[in-house]
């Protein structure tokens, strides 16, 4: 009895539409595995962001009182080192302000390692006889400031994270000529990105 | 007889189990991929809610007050200039009153219902209880509640118009502490709550004869409670449990009106 050949196209030839199966199957499973992937990391890094944030706004408020401008500052400096691995702004608002402008606020401003340039809506504190805002901040190097990055461009989507703290502020007021120290509550805001 | 050959059917069957088989490993893979950080992101969240929480507390004890129980504000906006005012922190108001009466006068309660508003208002959509529980009693040495209050109109096909919300504050004088957590906790969500040690001494008594206090902070996510919109004196029970009366008024994008 000889071998039939009937329906025998050849070693290779007869598997051939098996491979369609394992060729979707491999597509498939590819894909998935590829989408899963960019998820795992994109949580990853949001979840990284959350806990900077929360580490920088433990470090900022303290236990909630900012004394003056001078502590604000120089808790600001113990927390952006060199080479901090977060783009961050932080700024006091009175309690009875609007803060439906802080985005815009934080787009106005810019901060380096010397210097601030904050918007008017954020309260204010005395540094010798000026006064200048409580706002502070850190941008890597190379990075993109934050009102740079709200105006958005082409197909690239750019996130940050804004939070708000109450925090109690010590502050200078002179009522008929006279001075007086007195704390007031207000909202640390903080935006990373 | 003819032989059919089988090897090419036998392949695509182990072609379609493999596929069968990735398909299974992909669902499982898109489940993970929905699901990852969640428990991670709510910790996080429960993390800031609490942080939250305890600021707020820690704020409302540092910040200063008017002795009269006026608002603090009408001064640093420069809309009060006839007098010299007097500053203190809203703890030695409540302290004072303790030691006199062991109650809060009427001005302290003021002034806390002013200085609440003002820590919290730009957290608007909130709902809190600050309270003194005292450690060897069963009631409060005091509790005010800040909600939510408005009417809503139909708007028909099941939707609604908001006429107006405001929010009220009731000072309350319940006999069991446990009505929060019998009435309130439970239907509200998620509460965060910040607690701390408090000593208050009486007129007369030394330093380490101090009764201990717990001074709390609940916050939560502003509901619609049956028993929390009937808080007024004449209100059914269980809203009579709570024993309120009203205080304050605010409107929103105005100033606050005490009752």
């Amino acid at each position: 009895m000889g071998f039939s050949k009937k329906g025998f196209i050849g070693a290779i030839g007869d598997d051939l539409p098996s491979l369609i199966p394992i060729v979707f199957a491999l597509l498939i499973f590819f894909s998935a595995f590829t989408a899963t992937l960019a998820i795992y990391n994109s949580e990853n890094a949001a979840v990284q962001t959350d806990m900077g944030m929360l580490s920088i706004a433990r470090n900022l408020k303290g236990d909630s009182l900012v004394l003056n401008l001078s502590q604000f500052q120089e808790r600001c400096d113990n927390v952006r080192l060199p080479n901090y691995p977060y783009n961050f702004m932080v700024a006091i608002y009175g309690a009875e302000d609007d803060l439906s402008t802080v985005v815009n606020d934080f787009a106005e401003s810019r901060v380096t390692m010397d210097n601030e340039q904050g918007s008017d809506n954020f309260l204010e504190g005395k540094i010798g006889t000026s006064d200048e805002p409580f706002l502070c901040g850190y941008k890597k190097l190379g990075s993109k400031d934050f009102g740079d990055i709200r105006g958005g461009s082409n197909n690239v989507r750019e996130e940050y994270t804004l939070r708000y703290y109450p925090v109690a502020v010590q502050t200078e007021i002179t009522i008929n000529g006279v001075d007086y120290f007195v704390i007031i509550p207000g909202v640390m805001a903080m935006i990373l990105w | 007889m003819v032989k059919l050959n089988s090897k090419g059917q036998a392949a695509l069957m182990d072609s379609l189990f493999f596929l069968t088989i990735v398909a299974a490993i992909t669902a499982m893979l898109f489940f993970y991929m929905t699901s990852y950080g969640e428990q991670m992101n709510g910790q996080l969240d429960a993390f800031y809610t609490k942080d939250f929480a305890a600021d707020s507390l820690k704020v409302i004890t540092y910040v200063n007050v008017l002795r009269d129980g006026d608002s603090l504000e009408e001064y640093l906006a420069g809309r009060r200039s006839d007098e010299t005012p007097q500053f203190d922190y809203l703890l030695t108001l409540m302290k004072e009153d303790y030691s006199d009466k062991q109650e809060f006068s009427g001005t302290t309660v003021q002034a806390i219902a002013l200085t609440l508003n003002s820590v919290l208002k730009p957290f608007s959509s909130v709902d809190y209880a600050f309270y003194l529980l005292s450690e060897s009693k069963t009631d409060f040495l005091f509790l005010m509640l800040s909600i939510h209050e408005g009417a809503l109109t139909p708007a028909g096909d099941n939707k609604f118009d908001v006429v107006y919300v405001n929010r009220v504050f009731y000072n309350c004088n319940p006999q069991k502490q446990d009505i929060l957590a019998k009435y309130v906790t439970p239907y509200v969500g998620q509460v965060d709550q910040s607690k701390g040690k408090i000593t208050f001494v009486e007129s007369g008594a030394k330093d380490s004869d101090g009764k201990p206090f717990i001074i709390g902070l609940d916050v939560w996510i502003s509901r619609d409670l049956p028993v929390i919109k009937d808080l007024d004196l004449q209100a059914t029970i269980p809203g009579q449990d709570f024993n309120c009366s009203e205080i304050m008024t605010c409107e929103e994008g105005q100033e606050c009106v005490m009752k």
